[in-house]
């Protein structure tokens, strides 16, 4: 998996890409520590370039999430129609959990 | 010299103690998994009460429980809940190792403690999500799936939590039918809600569960399995072994083509219908 923080506007935009499952968890812990370094009222997950997502990469999603709501942020996430991230997301109904923006 | 050796020795003396203290720690934490592994496996349905289920429903339950490490975090159980009824379920927490396994434990005292609710899977798992809600951490949560076989209505009613899809097939057939298994994962949110859906479950119908470690497994060129691929090998397997069929007639094709050590737990649950309605001997593993 592959990572970059990137400032915009009151946003903090992440864009993720590869494949976001249990092996990259301390990849997580370092994006969330960058996340912490940055200003930023909102949080954007990109995963339009994520190829693969599994469960213990929900629970990452879910991970950044805990820690934005400790400081008070809203996250959302950008993905691409169809794929199978976007199924994942779907059967899971993480929409729900954290919103979907275009 | 005489300092620079004295401290040289002071120094390997201190590591000779960090390796004893690493060894026994790590023996330690070994003999405390292994007793979690026999308290998980503990949990999990015994040969003996699905002998019984068998006998009552005239349905062959067969399973396979592999940890990834040396603990899961899968657990599955079954259980009559009237003589005509009989309640399965699945769940799989999202992390893996103690925690994971912890939870299960956890889990199963909340299931042990049966509940009216448990004729109503979307209301079940709904309760079951509200009592997990406040025991997990905020990024832990559980796919889960709960349902009811009905063998007087021929029914298979459930309710799902992003789970795998549960595939109902003709015995000796490639008639497959895949459940729908969309719905937010216990533990997420108190506010979640879950609907039942129902599929046939006639003699003569088996239904295959099972965790995502079977679909998200890799063939040897990396290529995923897939649900598209354990369907195939599901229906493979009811084509090949008719009457016959049960977890093993799925596993032995799917361990041909997975990776192994698989990189999540593994859980399959099986459950047959024959078509004379009533068991075939041996079916328990």
């Amino acid at each position: 998996m592959e990572y970059r923080c990137v400032a915009n506007g009151d946003a903090i935009e992440v864009f993720l890409s590869g494949h976001l499952v249990m092996e990259v968890n301390s990849q997580f812990r370092v994006i969330n520590t960058e996340i912490n370094g940055q200003d930023g009222e909102s949080i954007v997950l990109d995963l339009t370039s994520v190829e693969f997502i599994d469960s213990a990469g929900l629970g990452l999603l879910l991970e950044i999430k805990a820690n934005a709501d400790k400081k008070g942020r809203a996250v959302s996430m950008r993905v691409s129609e169809g794929g199978q991230v976007a199924t994942m997301l779907e059967v899971a109904h993480f929409g729900g959990v954290i919103a979907i923006i275009q | 010299m005489a300092a620079s050796s004295a401290i040289t020795t002071v120094s390997k003396q201190t590591d000779d103690g960090r390796a004893v203290d690493l060894e026994r720690y790590h023996a330690q934490m070994e003999a405390e998994l292994a007793t979690a592994r026999i308290m998980q496996l503990e949990t999990l349905p015994k040969a003996e009460q699905l002998q019984i289920l068998q006998k009552n429903f005239g349905i062959n339950i067969t399973a396979w429980f592999e940890p990834s490490d040396q603990i899961s975090g899968d657990i599955w159980g079954v259980w009559n809940l009237s003589p005509t009824k009989m309640a399965v379920y699945l769940l799989d927490f999202s992390t893996h190792g103690v925690t994971a396994a912890l939870n299960t434990l956890s889990f199963n005292m909340m299931v042990r403690r049966r509940d009216k609710l448990m004729f109503d899977p979307a209301e079940y798992l709904k309760f079951l999500n509200n009592q997990l809600c406040p025991v997990l951490l905020p990024e832990q949560f559980a796919t889960a799936l709960y349902g009811i076989i009905d063998i007087e209505s021929h029914t298979f009613t459930y309710a799902a939590g992003a789970s795998t899809q549960p595939l109902v097939l003709s015995l000796g057939a490639q008639e497959i039918i895949v459940g729908e298994r969309s719905g937010l994962p216990l533990g997420i949110s108190s506010n979640a809600s879950y609907v039942n859906r129902s599929l046939p479950f006639s003699p003569g119908m088996a239904l295959f569960l099972y965790s995502d470690a079977m679909s998200e497994g890799r063939r040897e060129d990396e290529t995923l399995i897939g649900d598209a691929g354990v369907i195939g090998l599901v229906k493979s397997a009811s084509v090949n072994a008719g009457e016959e069929f049960d977890a093993s007639k799925v596993l032995e094709m799917f361990f041909e083509i997975a990776v192994r050590p698989l990189k999540d737990d593994l859980t399959v649950v099986c459950l047959v219908r024959p078509t004379d309605g009533h068991p075939t001997d041996g079916a328990a593993s």
